[in-house]
């Protein structure tokens, strides 16, 4: 099987689903790619990113809809379009930016199908970067998950691996509610297999990236690599389960269950701040529902509750390390 | 048709893993009925007997006693009467080929049953047919575990696993979760709505959930959590649940009597003057010579009454008490006081085939021993034939429980609130005795004075018990 960049295996979903699907377009800024739209130089680089590389070269000007620097526009304009019978896929670039659209995405885009009392769906998918490691400072930089899962009418996919990101992608475009994709910014240029036929992953159905028996590891993004390298490194010692819950709205909660209840013992790591993260819903939902089985208190692990720091340094210590939650694991077996 | 069937290491208890043959109670060549007692087998915690579970002839003994197998191990063959011999060998050879010496023996099922077309001369019917124990003393109903390749079926990782473990297809089970995905719950309602049982994985219950005080209780008991019921909340073994398993095994032996209304009225109110009554005591001999002497004499002289040297107690208590008012009480909690009586109203303990009662000998301070005698009696007989009245033993300043006659030298006895003192009575017995250094014998009785501290100070029982021994040993002062 080939091996992809997770950048490439987005590129090939959206390129897929276009080929696929004729009411799928692309909106956002610079996504057409090239120098400012110079002639002959179109969709060359395909964006800041480069996720849309070549999209414009293949579908032109209609379907891959460059907009000045307003976000509210690009999403208003998605919410929109997805009403009257299109799937747009809008690029935030950053989603540190939904400051300046959030209403268009929680207020609108997330209520329609509920207050038009279901004779409206909205089929859009916003795409941006999030996560910390990456130097782009405390703007530019956050994980910002906790804040889409908490809107009722949003689904959030937060895939941790090239093979994820395209399946989940190609879901996502295929769903009939706004979805909100999130890219780390770190994972653009790890490769992974990467199957060349469209394929769909359902959202809310965790993947086990880990079997293991003594310790439920549940790990968000960037961090699910994180944890199986800790798997990898105390096999033999520790049995260690990782679960990879791909989307956080809807979370699978009944594997997360199976697992715990399973394993006994719980260790969540979440890059997002730690006050109301999903981190901090994970453990609410063992301690509620599967407390009698757990033999030893679950551990948490989080960024700090500060901004991103710019300094590289810091900005280590700021994101949770692989030494970190071996540490947890291995104090849970104590 | 003939049946060849056999007869299993039946499963006593979840815990339960292995058994050893002790005994055969019947023959090869014996028949049975369904129920009939046909071996003995023991496991760690109790030896027992196999009922058979069907009607039959015992052809082939397969275990020998002394051998210890594991649940469901086969240990001998059934067939008619009739049955060849030859497929009865047929029948051991394919169990034979089918397993190892010491495999699983839901296998030996399975083989067995796969083999069964080819051997024309029997029809196998393994005794459970329905079901097969797996590990951890799950069963899983033979429908669960047939179908076809289940490994496209959708299903949670430990949905499948668990399915795995105990043979379920997956093609049996309904699946409730997210996507179409079968879960482990859903495997477990599947085992369940088909008839099976879910077991405890094995002897460790650290699995089962539980409440932490019934966690301990049950490791101090000895008893495992999965054979508890899960009355709390989320499923969870509380204590009671586990106090209800430790008392059925305990009460298996024991005859179980309720308790009656006079049980449970004792239970409670020497339960609650234990727990809430500070009690001392205070312990006095007396030389009962002199009283003995005058009861044989007034005995001999008068017909009216045959008196007891209880009744002498009685007589002396009742004057005692006018000599020390502050013992013949009865403390108030609700108002906080102490009611000293003038009267003294003298509970005698008497012993009933199920309990006790206190009649009581009414203003005894201003009665003779012979209306005291015949008042005693009276009451015994009364209460004897539970006839008395309840104003003939409700109330009282003052009990006095004579276990004399039980040869007993010395005992103490729980004050009856809201009275506040009770005399233990021993025995009369003869005892050496020095007197002005001079080793002489006399007949001695022990009494023990019970007081509640919260309203009689040591001096005053002292003081009483002085008075009390004074009468007894002179007996003449009751009448001055």
């Amino acid at each position: 099987m080939p091996l992809k960049s997770f950048r490439e295996a987005i590129n090939e979903a959206l390129c897929q689903e276009m080929a696929n699907d004729p009411s799928v377009i692309l909106i956002g800024e610079d996504i057409a790619g090239g120098n400012g739209g110079v002639e002959g130089a179109a969709g060359s680089s395909g964006g800041m990113l480069g996720v849309t590389k070549g999209l414009y070269h293949d579908y032109g000007p209609e379907r891959v809809i460059d907009t000045p620097i307003s976000e509210s526009a690009i999403v208003g304009a998605a919410a929109g379009a997805a009403m009257t019978g299109l799937r747009p896929v809008a690029e935030l670039m950053f989603m540190d930016f939904f400051g300046v659209c959030f209403d268009q995405i929680y207020n609108q885009a997330a209520k329609f199908r509920y207050m038009f009392g279901g004779n409206c769906t909205t089929p859009m998918v916003v795409r941006g970067m999030v996560g910390a490691g990456f130097g782009s400072a405390a703007q530019h930089s956050q994980a910002l998950w906790p804040i889409f899962s908490h809107i009722p009418g949003l689904k959030v996919v937060l895939p941790s691996s090239p093979h994820d990101a395209k399946g989940l992608m190609i879901q996502a475009i295929r769903d009939d509610d706004p979805v909100i994709f999130l890219e780390h910014k770190v994972l653009y240029d790890t490769k992974g297999e990467v199957p060349e036929e469209p394929y769909a992953i359902p959202f809310g159905e965790a993947n086990i990236t880990r079997e293991g028996d003594d310790v439920t590891i549940v790990a968000f993004g960037r961090m699910v690599n994180f944890a199986n390298e800790v798997a990898d490194k105390l096999t033999g010692n520790i049995s260690v389960e990782v679960l990879d819950p791909r989307t956080t709205s809807p979370l699978d909660t009944e594997v997360i269950l199976e697992s715990v209840k399973h394993t006994g013992r719980l260790v969540v790591v979440d890059e997002a701040n730690p006050i109301c993260n999903m981190a901090s819903e994970v453990i609410s939902l063992v301690a509620t529902e599967a407390l009698q089985y757990l033999k030893a208190r679950p551990i948490k692990i989080s960024a700090p509750h500060t901004p991103v720091p710019a300094a590289p340094n810091l900005e280590t210590l700021y994101i949770p390390s692989k030494e970190t939650i071996e540490k947890a694991v291995a104090n849970l077996m104590e | 048709m003939s049946d060849i069937k056999l007869l299993e290491v039946p499963k006593w208890g979840l815990s339960m893993q292995e058994g050893t043959v002790n005994a055969w109670l019947i023959a090869e060549g014996d028949s049975f009925a369904a129920g009939d007692e046909i071996c003995e087998i023991e496991t760690s915690k109790i030896a027992n007997v196999v009922e058979a579970p069907f009607d039959g002839t015992l052809r082939k003994i397969l275990a020998q006693p002394g051998e210890t197998l594991p649940v469901g191990a086969p240990i001998a063959v059934s067939a008619e009467g009739d049955t060849d011999e030859v497929a009865i060998s047929t029948f051991l050879n394919e169990l034979a080929g089918g397993q190892g010496a010491n495999e699983a023996p839901n296998e030996v099922l399975v083989a067995g049953a796969a083999a069964a077309p080819t051997s024309a001369a029997a029809t196998l019917e393994p005794i459970s047919s329905a079901s097969a124990v797996t590990s951890g003393g799950t069963e899983i109903p033979s429908a669960l575990t047939s179908g076809a390749d289940d490994s496209a079926i959708k299903a949670t990782l430990h949905g499948r696993k668990f399915a795995q473990q105990h043979g379920v297809n997956l093609n049996q089970v309904t699946a409730t979760g997210r996507g179409g995905r079968v879960t482990r719950t859903d495997v477990e309602n599947a085992i369940l709505a088909a008839g099976g049982s879910l077991g405890t994985q094995g002897m460790d219950d650290a699995s089962v959930a539980a409440t932490p005080l019934a966690r301990r209780l049950a490791q101090q008991q000895g008893v495992n959590l999965g054979d508890c019921n899960n009355s709390g909340s989320a499923g969870k073994v509380t204590k009671a649940d586990v106090l209800a398993l430790s008392q059925a095994s305990a009460n298996a032996n024991a005859e179980v009597i309720p308790m009656t209304a006079m049980r449970r009225t004792i239970a409670q109110r020497l339960q609650a003057a234990k727990q809430e009554m500070p009690h001392f005591r205070v312990v006095v001999d007396v030389e009962l010579d002199n009283l003995l002497a005058l009861r044989k004499k007034i005995n001999g002289i008068n017909s009216g009454a045959k008196l007891s040297v209880n009744d002498f107690v009685i007589k002396a208590c009742a004057s005692a008490l006018s000599k020390v008012p502050e013992v013949n009480v009865q403390f108030d909690e609700g108002s906080q006081s102490i009611l000293r009586f003038t009267d003294a109203d003298i509970s005698v303990a008497v012993a009933m085939p199920d309990g006790l009662i206190t009649p009581i000998v009414k203003q005894a301070n201003r009665k003779g021993l012979s209306e005291i005698s015949n008042d005693m009696r009276h009451l015994a007989t009364k209460a004897k034939a539970k006839t008395l009245q309840p104003d003939e033993f409700q109330g009282g300043t003052f009990t006095i429980s004579n276990l004399g006659m039980f040869g007993v030298k010395q005992f103490d006895a729980i004050v009856n609130p809201p009275q506040c003192a009770i005399l233990a009575v021993g025995a009369g017995e003869e005892r050496p005795v020095i007197k002005g250094g001079e080793l002489s014998k006399a007949t001695v009785m022990t009494l023990s004075l019970s007081s509640d501290h919260r309203v009689i100070d040591g001096s005053v029982a002292a003081s009483f018990m002085q008075e009390l021994k004074n009468f007894l040993e002179h007996p003449a002062l009751m009448i001055a």
